[in-house]
């Protein structure tokens, strides 16, 4: 089993927060963190920042309370910046007990809604 | 891909379908009357033909309301509902009922793959495959019925536990006169709107009256495609089901060596319990 979810989240007002992630094909409403199924990996494929500068924080958790970085991406100037592991996604989190979630934060220096992250994350049961 | 199936999976005019009873019986041993074996049974179909082949997908939404009823993983918080059709709330599972994929028109509106005894000769040979994928998939048969277990029957696993289910695909063959629900499970902590998209095939089936194709299709002498029911106890519903329908709830499997006894028995499956009107 493996599934492809495109996350999108807009920045907001506030010099620092947690993306409420969504996908829109699939998620009647986005939340702040999403919790893996029990079993199944999540691979990070691409990463995408646009609009203002901001940074954005990929923080695992795997008793869905205490989250810690593993990731962090820039974006300096106002553009885009994006990146894809072409053929070689990056597992950032694996289920073991059901519990494991995760969440992008983001922090920029002035406190406007201008930006946008925009991740291709597999779900996958599969090696 | 078999040689009997196409590349969907489904089973070839011309080919053999067998739907095996998981749950094993006992009797008496067909060579010794004295001696009591262990044995398993399955019911074995020739496909005559495919009805509407060139167009055996159907895509729906999960078929869900506000009004469903689900069971929750997480012992605290409210009870689930959904938000809206066809929504799977987070941290939840379709109540022991199940739901059903209702179809105006259909021989039973409520349930698209029920039918009567009547279709005899027709028989659903249902793949459903659900996204997102990690949606966890179990079909109940009869509805109802939670047949999943583990060690026996000590323990009852399935939708609800961390086992005995799978992610977003299932395969089985709904009988006539057997009532089937499907199960639906979201772990995760957000509303899912998944989407069901089914490939079917409508057999016009027969139960080969030859007690020789028979035993090579259940020896695997004869190629086929093979299903399981996905039962864990032997429902005396779908005995009941089966005989109204066919006559019969299946050919009991030998060994490959007791040929004499297999086509013995067949036969008298074939001649004192099929319907005539099923024997192909």
């Amino acid at each position: 089993m493996r599934e492809i979810l495109r996350f999108t989240a807009p920045t907001t007002a506030a010099t620092s927060g947690t993306f409420t992630l969504t996908d829109p094909n699939y998620f009647y409403a986005g939340a702040t963190a999403f919790r893996l199924p029990l079993g199944c990996k999540a691979k990070l494929w691409s990463y995408t920042l646009s609009g203002t500068a901001f940074t954005a924080m990929l923080e695992v958790s795997k008793n869905g309370t205490d989250y810690e970085e593993v990731s962090r991406w820039d974006l300096q100037s106002a553009g885009i910046i994006s990146e894809t592991y072409e053929g070689r996604p990056e597992v950032f989190l694996d289920s073991r007990g059901g519990d494991e979630m995760f969440r992008v934060t983001f922090a920029q220096s002035d406190a406007i809604a201008t930006s946008r992250i925009a991740l291709v994350v597999e779900i996958s049961d599969e090696e | 891909m078999s040689s009997v199936t196409d590349r969907n999976g489904l089973v070839k005019e011309g080919g053999h379908l067998v739907v095996f009873n998981p749950v094993v019986q006992t009797g008496r041993d067909a060579l010794n009357q004295n001696l009591t074996i262990r044995y398993n049974k399955a019911m074995v179909f020739k496909v005559l033909a495919r009805q509407n082949v060139q167009g055996e997908k159907y895509v729906c939404s999960l078929p869900t309301t506000p009004s469903t009823q689900f069971r929750k993983y997480d012992q605290a918080g409210d009870e689930p509902a959904a938000s809206a059709d066809g929504c799977l709330p987070a941290r939840a599972y379709t109540s022991s009922a199940g739901v059903q994929f209702a179809l105006a028109g259909a021989d039973n509106p409520a349930d698209m793959w029920d039918l009567d005894h009547t279709y005899y000769d027709r028989l659903f040979h249902v793949q459903m495959r659900v996204s997102p994928s990690f949606v966890r998939v179990g079909v109940d048969m009869p509805t109802g019925t939670n047949q999943a277990r583990f060690q026996r029957t000590k323990k009852s696993i399935g939708i609800g536990s961390d086992f005995g289910w799978r992610y977003g695909y299932t395969e089985f063959v709904p009988f006539p006169e057997v009532d089937c629900s499907y199960q639906f499970g979201n772990t995760t902590n957000v509303e899912l709107m998944p989407k069901c998209e089914f490939i079917y095939g409508e057999y016009i089936v027969g139960i080969p009256s030859d007690p020789d194709i028979v035993f090579k299709v259940l020896t695997g002498k004869e190629p086929s495609h093979r299903v399981t029911m996905p039962i864990s106890i032997y429902d005396s519903a779908i005995a009941q089901g089966l005989i109204r329908t066919y006559g019969t709830d299946g050919f009991r499997i030998f060994p490959s060596n007791q040929y004499n006894s297999a086509i013995s028995e067949y036969q008298a499956v074939i001649a004192d319990e099929c319907e005539q009107r099923v024997l192909v």
